[in-house]
């Protein structure tokens, strides 16, 4: 076990492994990203992390980094309302790309959709924005708002499918909405599939996407959920309804007091589904079997 | 399994941390229940940010106006400003929280809201007040920190 310190000043909001596992980046509201190297060995265990480079730009708070599908992009965003998009360079620097403006207040969170080079954000304006890329620019192609029957409340966290046929996004007020990923001329778009509400009416801050296809959520209070996608008997028919699979989420169990204190992040390992990581006000981070949970 | 606990939290943590938390489960047997006339008794000396008088004396809080459910671990703090327009709410707001967060045990889960009806923009005021990274990112903030600390300094007195 190795740990990171005395480079963030701040608190350190997430963190997240590349695609070859050679690299950590870790983002912070003292408005830095870094990028951590595992020095080239990255098959041994006990590799020690450098500090590579660090990332300035924002203004204020980073609350979220994620690393795109390739491998070659790095998407931050923060309460300075923008996104940046950094391009890793062979010697280990990043070069930004592209800086996003569009969200009126804070970006809360984002991530790729699988598969793609188009980015979805969330943000503390209730919205959900699409950003499709044109020769190294994003634009801003879609914003999900009231208007598309979307979220009411800060929109906190965002998680794909494995496949990147759907999208599932929660707020502050408890609410899950499942979306439909469709490409349409080359451009990604949202469409939504149904609105879910958990039982509690507490801000759900996280939620992650298993390759099994089970769904975790972590809440203000204290609770972590697993939940799973059902086809709804009845409901809206039509060609439309039918086509996007007419789906629900299903609550399957659900952890009280899993932290005592609200539950920020939620995160399964993404080689083994039956292992999940979750982190707390409780300054804990717990380690999860999922089969233990379901039994 | 206790002491492999124990090592893990120690690697995470580091040894001091794990004391703590060893001691507050020892100590969680001896829970004192809280009801709304303490919250009140913390809050109520709090200054106003512009006027030389208490939120008590300006009629800004009133026990009547805190719900508790110390089972539940649910505080509700509503709060009415003087007049409707009043560019100070969200600073008062943000006293009564940091307040409450300095004083009470935090498995309380607390909201501090405008009472309905009190103030022209009082669904972006509550947003704010409910954010806890807004607030934390506040309370981070040396000169609001200052301004919060000096209308906080009356009910530290007593």
């Amino acid at each position: 076990m190795e740990t990171l310190e005395k480079t963030h000043t701040k608190t350190i909001r997430r963190c997240e492994f590349s695609k070859c596992d050679t690299m950590i980046a870790t983002v912070s509201f003292d408005a830095t990203t870094c990028i951590w190297d595992k020095g080239g060995q990255a098959s041994a265990t006990d590799a020690e992390w450098d500090l590579v480079v660090t990332l300035e730009g924002h203004e204020s708070e980073i609350k979220d980094v994620a690393w795109s599908p390739d491998g070659e992009l790095l998407a931050t965003c923060g309460r300075d309302k923008s996104i940046w998009i950094w391009l890793k360079e062979i010697d280990d620097q990043f070069e930004c790309l592209d800086v996003l403006q569009g969200h009126t207040q804070d970006v809360k969170s984002l991530r790729w959709v699988p598969k793609t080079r188009a980015l979805v954000s969330a943000s503390y304006d209730n919205t959900i924005k699409i950003w499709n890329e044109c020769n190294d620019e994003w634009l801003c192609t879609q914003t999900l708002d009231t208007a598309y029957q979307g979220h009411e409340s800060t929109v906190w966290n965002l998680a794909c499918n494995q496949e990147g046929s759907k999208l599932l996004s929660c707020d502050d007020t408890g609410m899950i909405l499942l979306w439909s990923i469709e490409t349409c001329d080359s451009s990604v778009e949202l469409k939504l599939v149904s609105r879910n509400k958990v039982p509690s009416d507490f801000s759900i801050y996280s939620i992650d996407w298993a390759s099994s296809g089970l769904i975790a959520i972590g809440s203000a209070d204290n609770s972590i959920s697993l939940l799973q996608l059902e086809r709804s008997e009845g409901g809206a028919a039509g060609e439309e309804a039918d086509k996007r699979g007419n789906e629900i989420l299903k609550l399957v169990k659900e952890v009280k007091q899993a932290h005592a204190g609200d539950v920020n992040c939620v995160r399964f390992n993404p080689k083994d589904p039956n292992l999940l990581a979750s982190a707390g006000d409780d300054e804990l981070v717990k380690l999860w079997r999922i089969n233990d949970i379901l039994s | 399994e206790g002491a492999n606990r124990g090592a893990l939290l120690g690697n995470y943590l580091g040894d001091g941390a794990y004391a703590a938390t060893l001691q507050e489960e020892e100590g969680s047997d001896e829970r004192e229940p809280i009801d709304s006339i303490e919250v009140f008794e913390h809050i109520r000396d709090i200054a106003d940010p512009e006027h030389p008088y208490s939120l008590e004396q300006l009629g800004i809080v009133s026990h009547e106006d805190i719900k508790v459910d110390d089972v539940k671990g649910v505080i509700d703090v509503y709060f009415t400003p003087t007049v409707a327009h009043c560019s100070m709410a969200t600073l008062i707001g943000l006293c009564i929280r940091a307040k409450i967060m300095r004083v009470l045990p935090s498995r309380f889960k607390v909201k501090v809201v405008l009472s309905k009806g009190s103030h022209s923009t009082e669904e972006a005021v509550n947003k704010q007040l409910n954010d806890k990274e807004r607030v934390l990112a506040a309370l981070e903030n040396p000169n609001l920190l200052q301004l919060v600390n000096k209308c906080l300094a009356p009910t530290e007195a007593a």
